[in-house]
């Protein structure tokens, strides 16, 4: 029964995506890689769904797949949107920031222990010294190299 | 048993491939990732010729490590790449089960609109991953176990039931898989015999008898031809007709409300104290997170 090889395969990609996507999603703090990771989320959807559709032999997994598509790029504009608002807000993409947003009138919440690590900062490399710095050309140098 | 392996591997991989100590070596975690996609693999049955099976694992490898790439880089523009690569890998899926239509508009829609919507956005920022929060994690082994333990899960059930012998029901009873010879509807196919001749000379030559057996045999063993493009839009318009206009009306409301967030005048955050030990400062905001910034 090869339809039902083609459907395994289907499905375990399809469950594989959706994992990664998830695994993104909880452990990434870029907001909008959280977003891309809901992406890869949808993706492993839309693979089950074809993979269904292909197995009973009907198009009705196509038509989800199409309205999934069509949520989705609904859901990127406005998202993006927000996201964008956020970050001219607070030139930050830290969910982790975002968080501790409130009111007001509200006090500020204090943190459970443990919850927030410090983020290890860059590393600190050894730099090299710029070089292509504009050379300083001696005035009589022009005389007899015009070019210059 | 395979099963456990595979999750075991596949978590641990990708804990070490996500972001949360800089001075690593992280791609040593690909190989238990390699490792572990290749066990999950090995429980498929092969798929009809070699050909038909190198191209579908083609597509699903394709997926899946692009898809572990995009989540676990920590550079936001790799990441929106990856996610193109993940996207393409999909789409050749869907175009290998026969959905045409789907195949182009998932590549048009996700890497022509979405994602470079995305990358508009990943250049507001810093794309080369220097920011504090894109070199650390919340939690990257719970969160990769919690994700490959679904992974076994789905798995170990997939097994099971293909390993029963026992197809599922939904084939065996009432609808057909997918064969030249139980394809319904003559309307279908008569509706179909320009498109997939693809010349409208055909019509035409149509009474010479000669040149109309060669076409009525390309139509009869033609396997994809109940999921054409004229069937989905078929369906679409007539059974689904209500939902596609639902759509169009969320869609034009999304374009609306991003044009409305968008549009508002700022209004700045002003002292937002940050909890202690959050060392993700907001920048650009008050003249002490700058010269803190500065400072470190």
């Amino acid at each position: 029964m090869g339809n039902a090889v083609l459907l395994h395969h289907y499905l375990l990609t399809g469950a594989g995506l959706f994992a990664l996507g998830m695994i993104g999603f909880l452990s990434r703090r870029n907001l909008i890689l959280m977003f891309l990771a809901v992406e890869i989320m949808l993706q492993g959807v839309s693979l089950t769904l074809i993979g269904w559709g292909r197995y009973r032999g009907d198009v009705d997994g196509q038509v989800f797949v199409l309205f999934i598509i069509a949520v989705a790029a609904a859901e990127a504009a406005v998202a993006l949107a927000l996201v964008l608002t956020v970050f001219r807000s607070g030139r930050t993409l830290d969910v982790a920031w975002l968080a501790h947003m409130r009111e007001d009138t509200v006090p500020p919440q204090p943190l459970p222990a443990g919850e927030l690590e410090a983020a290890p900062a860059s590393p600190q490399w050894p730099r090299l010294p710029a070089v292509g710095q504009r050379p300083e050309i001696p005035a009589d140098m022009t005389e007899y190299r015009p070019q210059l | 048993m395979v099963a456990t392996a595979a999750v075991l591997l596949g978590a641990m991989g990708l804990w070490w491939l996500l972001p949360w100590d800089p001075v690593r070596r992280r791609r040593f975690g690909w190989l238990p990732v390699v490792a572990a996609i290749g066990l999950l693999a090995a429980q498929l049955k092969p798929l009809g010729t070699w050909l038909d099976g190198a191209l579908a694992s083609i597509f699903s490898l394709m997926a899946l490590i692009s898809a572990v790439a995009a989540v676990t880089t920590r550079k936001p523009l790799y990441c929106a790449l990856w996610f193109g690569m993940t996207v393409l890998g999909t789409a050749g899926l869907i175009l290998y089960s026969g959905a045409q239509f789907l195949a182009v508009a998932t590549v048009v829609v996700y890497v022509g609109a979405i994602l470079v919507t995305f990358l508009f956005l990943l250049m507001l920022d810093r794309p080369d991953g220097g920011e504090p929060y894109d070199r650390t994690s919340w939690s990257p082994l719970v969160s990769s176990l919690i994700g490959l333990a679904l992974v076994g899960v789905l798995s170990a059930c997939l097994a099971r039931t293909a390993g029963r012998g026992q197809v599922w029901p939904v084939a065996a009873t009432e609808m057909h898989p997918l064969t030249a010879t139980e394809m319904p509807a003559p309307v279908a196919v008569g509706m179909q015999a320009p498109v997939a001749t693809g010349e409208p000379s055909q019509a035409e030559t149509g009474r010479h008898p000669v040149a109309e057996a060669p076409a009525a045999d390309h139509m009869a063993e033609t396997p994809t031809a109940v999921t054409h493009t004229a069937d989905l839009g078929r369906s679409l318009y007539i059974e689904y007709f209500a939902a596609v206009q639902i759509v169009a009306l969320l869609l034009l409301a999304a374009l609306l409300g991003a044009t409305v967030i968008i549009g508002r005048p700022l209004q700045p955050l002003q002292e937002i104290p940050s909890p202690p030990g959050l060392t993700s400062e907001p920048r650009g905001i008050s003249p002490e997170n700058i010269a803190q910034q500065g400072r470190s």
